[in-house]
């Protein structure tokens, strides 16, 4: 065996709250103390509630992070994420190391940022770091009424490369007036997207996306079209950030599977989000149902 | 809360002089600690040194590949967990080829393979391709509930767990645990059925079946609808188990469900078990199992028990 004494790379400490605010009607932002601020985008931790009756972690991607601190953006779900949303500074709170297998870095000059609801955060990180790396980032994000990040991803990417869309008509007036240099439209990520990309476009480029799992569906759908050699290969190179119900959240228990068509053999398989995803090639994502 | 402090304090010191050492159907374990069937898989290893365990129990192998259950299949309940994970496996030959040579890289450490099947041929089938390979002992899985056929079906009824136990005797050599359920009215018939048709050891419990319901969703959680309960909250049901078929069989005992603690795997050997796995508290804390080997360790310092042999005999009645 090695002589290096063995350390766990998956662990479970205490940390403490830095702060946790709201950002809209069900979702926070929440700041914590933690050590290894190098995340990849697309990874998450896991949160632990240490009670009887919430023994089970809650899989929470990473926003942001640096110095000795990362950001976890949350919606609140049921009873354990409420439990979050009462968390003050200096608070207690039981954490894992990173987990999962982020984003790739793009091997494109250009990166599309697709995220909906809840699934913006980790999106943001990737859009975040892609343009810290030289890259063209647009942004491509779909709320139903209450954006979050915006003026982050404006800072990140700049507010020309930030669009946004909305499900709820009566709100746009206002987020126009308070985001002048931000678009905004009416409908989901896809109106967007079929409104800022030319059909006849052929330059390679990177889709990094997260949301709720009808649009990525839809992405999925979407890319196919844009077939510039005809040799069934988009010219975008989608990857998926999936969410799962999830039992231990570190590969574990299987429970929180996923069907990946393997690209070589054409084989289905069910494989752990948490231990070989979250993200996955966008091709390669199997619906289910 | 007091005695997790003072808990902690004893764990920082040196188990010296301690005999932790089992023997569970010839095969010796350095700890009576392993891991519960389903809640291992080699990125355990990412989690802590498996070396440290007394030996490692695999999840459950098919003769060929199983998808298990759609999701969901975890729901959280108060004090554990419902899971329909529904045996998910490679299957024995990629086991074989992918898995076994890891865990055999750790010396001293006995491997344990969990066996499944939908029919007797079945479980037959890969004992007997398992007997073939270095593997220590074999757990017969007759008591998962999430499977439609084989698991619990054979494992509660008198005369399936018989037949099952029978035809895998049959087809191995190597030591046959055999996995009990607990949804059944009397356990020690089961056990009494195991042992008689050639069972070496018995480990027992396996999960309780439940169900979940979202209020506001109005549905039911898992896919599944049913599913395996697990957790601290089962962990009375299982010493109450182990107790009852402690004294109505004579063969080893691996006793598990719901333990969390040193004290948990105490009270577990003091119900009559010779060793004791950990299952949902290491889906909770990465490293439970070493952890509540060091627990139960400083537990037995603490109760001046010098031996794992002296705790098996220590309940008073």
């Amino acid at each position: 065996m090695a002589d290096a004494p063995y350390r766990a790379d998956v662990r479970r400490f205490s940390t403490r709250v830095l702060s946790n605010t709201q950002l809209t009607s069900n979702i926070y932002d929440l700041r914590i103390e933690y050590a290894e601020g190098a995340f990849l985008p697309g990874q998450f931790v896991n949160l632990y509630l240490n009670r009887a009756d919430r023994l089970l972690p809650r899989p929470i991607s990473v926003a942001d992070g640096g110095e000795g601190w990362i950001r976890l953006i949350y919606a609140v779900v049921g009873k354990g994420t409420e439990i979050f949303s009462r968390l003050n500074p200096g608070d207690a709170l039981d954490v894992s190391t990173l987990i999962g297998n982020g984003f790739k870095p793009s091997p494109h000059g250009t990166v599309y940022a697709v995220g909906g609801g809840v699934g913006v955060p980790p999106v943001f990180a990737a859009a975040k770091k892609e343009a810290a790396r030289g890259k063209r980032v647009v942004a491509v994000v779909g709320f139903r009424a209450e954006p979050i990040l915006l003026d982050d991803f404006a800072g990140a990417i700049g507010a020309e490369n930030v669009y946004c869309a909305i499900e709820d008509a009566s709100v746009i007036p206002a987020l126009e007036a308070r985001y002048p240099e931000i678009r905004f439209a009416l409908g989901n990520v896809v109106t967007i997207l079929s409104q800022i990309i030319p059909a006849e476009a052929d330059e390679k480029a990177f889709m990094a996306a997260c949301g709720p799992t009808p649009m990525l569906k839809a992405l999925q759908e979407y890319v196919k079209a844009f077939d510039p050699e005809n040799d069934g290969r988009s010219r975008f190179e989608l990857q998926l950030s999936l969410e799962e119900r999830m039992g231990c959240g570190f590969g574990c228990c299987a429970g929180c599977v996923t069907q990946i068509r393997d690209p070589q053999t054409g084989t289905v398989r069910r494989v752990g989000v948490c231990s070989l995803g979250p993200v996955f090639a966008g091709e390669t994502v199997v619906f289910y149902g | 809360m007091g005695n997790d402090a003072e808990m902690k304090k004893n764990t920082d010191r040196p188990a010296a002089g301690l005999d932790m050492g089992v023997e569970i159907a010839g095969v010796k374990w350095k700890n009576p600690i392993t891991t519960a069937s389903g809640t291992f898989t080699l990125r355990t290893m990412r989690c802590y040194e498996i070396s440290r365990l007394g030996a490692v129990t695999t999840k459950g192998i098919a003769t060929v590949p199983w998808a298990g259950n759609p999701t969901p299949r975890i729901a959280e309940t108060y004090g554990g967990m419902l899971n329909a994970v529904g045996l998910q496996n490679i299957g024995m030959e990629a086991w074989i080829r992918d898995e076994l040579p890891v865990l055999r890289a750790h010396e001293g450490l006995p491997v344990i393979a969990n066996i499944v099947g939908r029919t007797t041929d079945e479980y037959a089938e890969v004992a007997a391709r398992l007997s073939e390979t270095d593997v220590d002992m074999l757990e017969l899985n007759i008591s998962c509930p999430n499977v439609k056929e084989g698991g619990i079906a054979f494992g509660t009824a008198v005369e399936g767990v018989f037949d099952t136990t029978a035809a895998v005797r049959k087809a191995t050599r190597k030591p046959l645990i055999v996995k009990l359920s607990p949804n059944v009215t009397r356990i020690v018939d089961m056990a009494k059925a195991a042992a008689d048709a050639g069972a070496d050891a018995l480990s027992l419990i396996n999960t309780l079946l439940g169900m979940k319901i979202d209020v506001y969703r109005r549905r039911v959680v898992l896919a599944n609808k049913t599913g395996g309960l697990s957790g601290p909250g089962i962990h009375p049901v299982a010493v109450r188990m182990v107790y009852e078929v402690r004294r109505a069989v004579g063969l080893p005992i691996i006793g598990m469900g719901g333990v969390m603690s040193g004290e948990d795997a105490a009270e577990m050997i003091l119900a009559g078990a010779d060793a004791v796995a950990v299952g949902t508290a290491a889906l909770i804390r990465p490293d439970a199992p070493v952890r509540i080997l060091e627990e139960l360790e400083a537990c037995m310092n603490k109760m001046g028990i010098a031996s794992i042999r002296e705790l098996k005999s220590a309940l008073i009645e």
